[in-house]
């Protein structure tokens, strides 16, 4: 297998890993957060921002997978 | 490294966005947030304040009235007190006038007793003169008349007991 | 028709050594548009009674101000954050949604025979997102040695206690670089990711196709600008925290 092709490869394998345990968490988070607003409408307010926030936070290791791939990619 | 340069990073571009966002932020903390902040800020100390001012009005007035009540209480009492004060002077100027009334009546009818007593003991003094002087002229015309020793007794006798 | 992905922004001219990208163009022009915008405000500025625009600006102001404030949990703090994050908030949603502006994939400018685009989302040149994520990272690094003084910071991480605790420090320092990274490539990855993902809907199917993930573009737009000013005033937040092990150290001191 030639370097380039390689580096592809793995590129896109690291990336595929790595979105999968963010995407598996950000839904838990979605759904738990649309639980707690159908049981509690009045508190969406407060719900809302901060599941966005835990979300964005969760994304950080799809964000490292990216990282590791550009640089595989590019480094 | 290469990843770098494959993103673009490049210092001057880097230095020129720096500035550009230092700007950005420097404007809109300037007239944006520092303006628009004060005027919320002045807003809601001028509602506060009037809120406040209401308040404080609402309590003023519930003084007021109370105030009101308790002047009306104090007024009701002290014509309470002036009528009980009339009254007990209007009792005690009675009673004064009765005494008065009772003394006066007593002295008239003193005066009255004394008067009659008086007036009797000159109509008996006039009585005894004129009954002195009726027997003395019927003893005369019985004198003129026969007497004897027997009948002048009984008459002398007689008169004195009429006297009695 | 050609796929045309390119991670870095293009280079458009020099000015002197400058080189002039059409990002830095575009984060040139949006600026203008804040400031113009916020002069507006400025001018039409009325105390008691408020217009509609007043209104508009007011309600997003106060309503971003008492968001901060219940983040951060004091209103001191607040004050001091919130311009910051407004602005990063304001500039990130603006940028990201003048992407949404029909038509500006057609404008180009020739360069040397090849034609350049001369708009491209500002938030995908990750040379924009760093340099506000490090201006995000070293307030945080300068919040953190206000409130812990300089040696209760570097204590933190180089802690001699015990092999675990040296560890953990070394750790945190790993997680200090990590925040630089995570918070910079997300919004970077979200936004190149959007254009990328665009592009290529386009390219497959020009019509219809790519408007499901406009509007997932359009979401992920003011999620992001959002997550990325909430983020900084989190990272605030914990920097000023004092512990409880130092509040018990001081007390027993």
């Amino acid at each position: 297998m030639e370097l380039e092709a390689a580096k592809m490869l793995g590129a896109g394998i690291a990336i595929g890993l790595g979105a999968i345990g963010p995407g598996i968490g950000e839904g838990i988070a979605a759904s738990k957060a649309l639980e707690a607003i159908g049981r509690n409408p009045e508190a969406s307010g407060k719900i809302v921002p901060l599941m966005f926030v835990s979300m964005a936070i969760a994304e950080s290791t799809a964000i490292y997978a990216l990282v590791i791939s550009l640089i595989i990619l590019f480094g | 490294m290469e990843l770098f340069e494959a993103l673009g990073l490049n210092v001057k571009i880097l230095l020129a966005q720096l500035v550009n966002f230092a700007v950005l932020l420097f404007v809109i903390y300037k007239f944006g947030y520092g303006p628009i902040m004060k005027v919320l800020n002045d807003r809601q100390n001028k509602i506060e304040k009037g809120i406040k001012d209401a308040n404080e009005a609402k309590e003023k007035l519930v003084e007021i009235g109370n105030k009101e009540k308790e002047v009306l209480a104090e007024a009701r009492r002290e014509a309470q007190e002036i009528i009980k004060k009339a009254q007990a002077i209007a009792e005690e100027s009675k009673a004064e006038v009765v005494e008065i009334t009772k003394q006066e009546a007593a002295k008239i009818m003193a005066d009255t007793k004394k008067k009659i007593e008086q007036e009797r003991a000159q109509i008996m003094s006039e009585v005894k003169g004129e009954i002195s002087e009726l027997i003395i002229t019927a003893t005369e015309k019985i004198i003129g008349k026969k007497m004897d020793a027997q009948e002048d007794k009984r008459l002398v006798e007689e008169i004195v007991g009429g006297i009695k | 028709m050609e796929l045309n992905i390119s991670l870095a922004p293009d280079i458009l001219f020099y000015i002197g050594s400058l080189p002039v990208t059409n990002t830095l163009i575009g984060s040139f022009v949006i600026s203008a548009v804040i400031i113009a915008a916020m002069l507006l405000v400025k001018k039409r500025l009325k105390k008691d009674t408020p217009g509609k625009f007043q209104n508009l600006v007011e309600f997003l102001m106060s309503g971003a101000y008492d968001f901060v404030v219940s983040i951060i949990g004091s209103e001191k703090k607040a004050k001091k954050i919130f311009p910051l994050a407004f602005t990063l908030f304001i500039f990130i949603l603006v940028a990201n949604l003048a992407t949404f502006i029909p038509g500006q994939a057609a404008v180009t400018f020739n360069r040397g025979g090849e034609s350049v685009a001369i708009f491209r989302a500002v938030m995908a040149d990750y040379g924009m997102v760093f340099v506000m994520t490090m201006i995000t990272v070293i307030l945080v690094q300068i919040v953190a040695i206000a409130v812990h003084g300089p040696f209760g910071y570097m204590g933190k991480f180089f802690n001699f206690k015990s092999p675990l605790s040296f560890f953990l420090g070394l750790m945190d320092i790993v997680g200090e670089l990590a925040k630089i990274v995570s918070l910079s490539f997300r919004l970077f990855g979200n936004i190149f990711a959007g254009e990328v993902l665009g592009a290529v809907m386009l390219f497959l199917a020009p019509f219809l196709v790519p408007l499901p993930f406009m509007f997932l573009g359009l979401l992920s737009a003011v999620v992001q600008a959002f997550v990325f000013a909430v983020l900084t005033v989190v990272f605030v937040k914990l920097a000023s925290e004092i512990e409880e092990e130092e509040l018990v150290e001081e007390a027993s001191m």
